[in-house]
């Protein structure tokens, strides 16, 4: 489910990238806060864990192998804040360092793996674990359930991302910009994927890994049930947290919405309509640009004259900046011809 | 002596017993202890691979990390904004040019990129190319059925034709696409990920995120070394073929290991940081310089940007 960069539109990548530093931020103060001094380690190692978990091959009935994303397993084991910041980290190595998902797209990733799946998944599996005894059975069915729906809950984050992008970004004659199905497409076919196989594999390593650990170190499951008793003594406070995540979802999209006209790409009509005129100056200049650069283009739209003059200006600044540096990388060599450097350190004016 | 119960049995050999796997024998089922050996050999091979590169003397190894993560940025961005070919595909020459003055293999580079990504993301938007999922002006007619029909709640009309959208919006994503990785790719490479780790510093992210970042990068090789062992461990006991439910439950009981391990290492690292005189408060060495070359290098990439934006706009669309 790592979304390359490409797919999605830098202004989509810039609104989920601003939600997920929020509660990326929001997570951080919160860990902070509980675990205290012990939180660089554990979270470095909690990090660390979250990328090996993606790592394994699980074997699937049909022979072939699956990863699985772990997030749900992190939630339940550290807490859904440490979960979010583990995934999370472990996204922007996978990013950075393995080309695994887009460096762009890492906001929308996180969004759908680190956000999203730990804290869906945590939610789940405690509505379903209730209050039941750490080696009950209630309490394994309740991960099995909760790595089944928090994925496909991510899934389905990622193909409404997808979906709304032809919706808002094409050209004038229909070609889409970036993923090219719409809603109705791309949400059944993120669904179907994982409901079908993610999911299920999702579910089976939580429950798995839960049941090993009730079977051989029950004591690990309850490192965070000796805090969460003084941690979350009041429901209400989810109740906010939950309404804050609510209060995200719906405005994501409008937030789509809103950055989909990129500013100064107003039509000539929109121009006139709020300006009432046409500057003459400007006229005068648009059609300069049109007879010098593209004689026998169309309409003298105002908005295209001045993206013309910008790029005769920008053009003129490019070439002048790249010509001061050849001329000044040729004087320096000039200067430094003696001396033996190598590579583009010679570049160095200061060591 | 009894056999014990395993051993008695008689189970299926394993389908590869060696640790190269032979291209003959292309079964569907795979052995997962091999795929994740597999998997690790090539994290390990991968992450040395790039420190090599970045080690190598060459421009953008050179530069400082913090606005060469800056201008790759504004480079990205650009890409994911550009809607025309011809720019997008003179990007993509400029970058070129690049890899090769900082000694990065062009082989390697195009290689890595194209042979994987029009085969993923193409096959991804595949039925895109054809009117009955998405409509559009017929570019190329393929087959003229006697009547439109309906499947369900769905209707499909009588031709099936490729559509000029289609087709242009493909090409348009897998060279976005195509290019973005490369220069992430170009990034990774010629940036140690110490030094990539704290040009983030400089940016937005908090210090808590990098110290955390750079801990986890180092754990990452334990916890993977660790996984090794274990996969080693059992494929080395492993005759015959086990069950799948068996596989799962293995996988699922070295998770849970994995789990234990890393909580008492996070104990013993934390003891040995206290031990150290940790107290909370993070100090870093190591101050980056900044040289007029890289300056530069970040305006003229600003540049380019800037140009090529102005130039989408201009050729409209």
């Amino acid at each position: 489910m790592h979304i390359p960069d490409g797919y999605l539109s830098p202004q989509t990548n810039a609104v989920l990238g601003i939600v997920s530093a929020l509660t990326a931020a929001t997570a951080a103060y919160k860990t902070s806060k509980t675990v205290q001094s012990k939180y660089i380690p554990l979270l470095s190692i909690g990090a660390a864990f979250s990328f090996t978990i993606m790592m394994f091959n699980i074997p699937v009935p049909d022979g072939t192998t699956a990863h699985a994303v772990g997030g749900t397993l992190l939630a339940i084991l550290l807490g859904p804040w440490a979960a979010m910041i583990g995934v999370s980290i472990a996204l922007v190595i996978q990013a950075l360092f393995f080309g695994d998902g887009g460096i762009l797209a890492l906001g929308a990733n996180i969004f759908n793996m680190g956000i999203i799946l730990p804290l869906v998944g945590y939610l789940v599996y405690r509505l379903i674990a209730g209050r039941s005894a750490v080696e009950s059975k209630r309490r394994l069915i309740a991960a099995a359930a909760a790595g089944y729906i928090a994925i496909n809950v991510s899934a389905l984050m990622a193909g409404i991302e997808f979906g709304l992008q032809p919706l808002l970004f094409h050209t004038a004659n229909g070609t889409p910009l970036y993923s090219p199905y719409g809603l109705n497409i791309a949400i059944p076919a993120m669904l179907f994927a994982h409901l079908t196989i993610a999911g299920p594999v999702e579910g089976l390593v939580t429950f798995l890994t839960l049941s090993y650990l009730q079977r051989n170190n029950p004591s690990l499951l309850q490192i965070r049930n000796s805090d969460s008793t003084s941690e979350y003594p009041s429901r209400p406070h989810y109740g906010k947290l939950i309404l804050g995540i609510m209060v995200l979802i719906v405005l994501s999209p409008l937030g789509l919405l809103a950055s989909g006209t990129a500013w100064g790409e107003w039509s000539s009509k929109e121009v006139q309509s709020q300006l009432g005129y046409v500057p003459a100056g400007m006229e005068k200049l648009s059609s300069f640009w049109n007879h010098a650069l593209l004689s026998d283009y169309g309409t003298p739209a105002l908005a295209h004259s001045f993206w013309h003059q910008s790029l005769g200006y920008l053009l003129s600044a490019f070439v002048g900046l790249i010509a001061i540096g050849i001329i000044a990388f040729m004087i320096q060599n000039l200067f430094r011809k003696g001396e033996a450097q190598n590579g583009s350190s010679t570049l160095a004016t200061k060591e | 002596m009894d056999l014990p119960l395993w051993l008695q049995k008689n189970s299926p050999l394993p389908t590869t017993p060696s640790l190269v796997a032979s291209p003959s024998s292309k079964k569907k089922r795979s052995n997962f202890i091999q795929k994740t050996l597999e998997g690790v050999i090539h994290f390990v091979q991968e992450s040395i691979y790039s420190e090599e590169i970045a080690l190598r003397p060459g421009f953008l190894q050179t530069m400082d990390p913090r606005l060469k993560f800056l201008a790759i940025f504004l480079l990205l961005i650009t890409v994911n904004l550009l809607r025309h070919l011809p720019l997008l595909w003179g990007l993509y020459f400029g970058i070129l040019i690049l890899a090769a003055l900082s000694k990065v293999p062009s082989r390697f580079l195009i290689q890595r990129v194209w042979l994987v990504i029009p085969l993923f993301t193409g096959l991804m938007v595949l039925p895109s190319l054809f009117n009955w999922v998405r409509p559009g002006d017929p570019l190329w007619l393929l087959w003229t059925f006697s009547t439109p029909f309906q499947i369900g709640p769905l209707h499909f009309p009588a031709e099936l034709s490729i559509t000029r959208q289609g087709f242009e919006g493909e090409v348009l994503l897998i060279s976005r696409v195509g290019i973005s990785v490369t220069l992430a790719v170009l990034l990774t490479l010629t940036t140690r990920w110490n030094n990539l780790l704290r040009a983030l510093r400089t940016f937005f992210v908090p210090k808590i995120f990098i110290v955390t970042l750079e801990m986890t990068y180092r754990y990452i090789f334990v916890l993977i070394t660790l996984m090794e062992d274990m996969f080693f461990a059992r494929k080395s006991r492993d005759a015959g073929q086990s069950s799948g439910a068996e596989q799962r439950r293995f996988v699922g009981s070295s998770i849970a290991h994995l789990f234990g391990k890393s909580l008492q290492m996070s104990e013993e690292v934390y003891t040995s940081m206290a031990a150290r005189g940790y107290t909370g408060e993070i100090h870093t060495l190591q101050k980056f310089q900044l040289r007029w070359v890289d300056v530069f290098s970040l305006g003229v990439s600003l540049m380019a940007c800037l140009t090529l934006y102005a130039a989408d706009k201009v050729l409209g669309g």
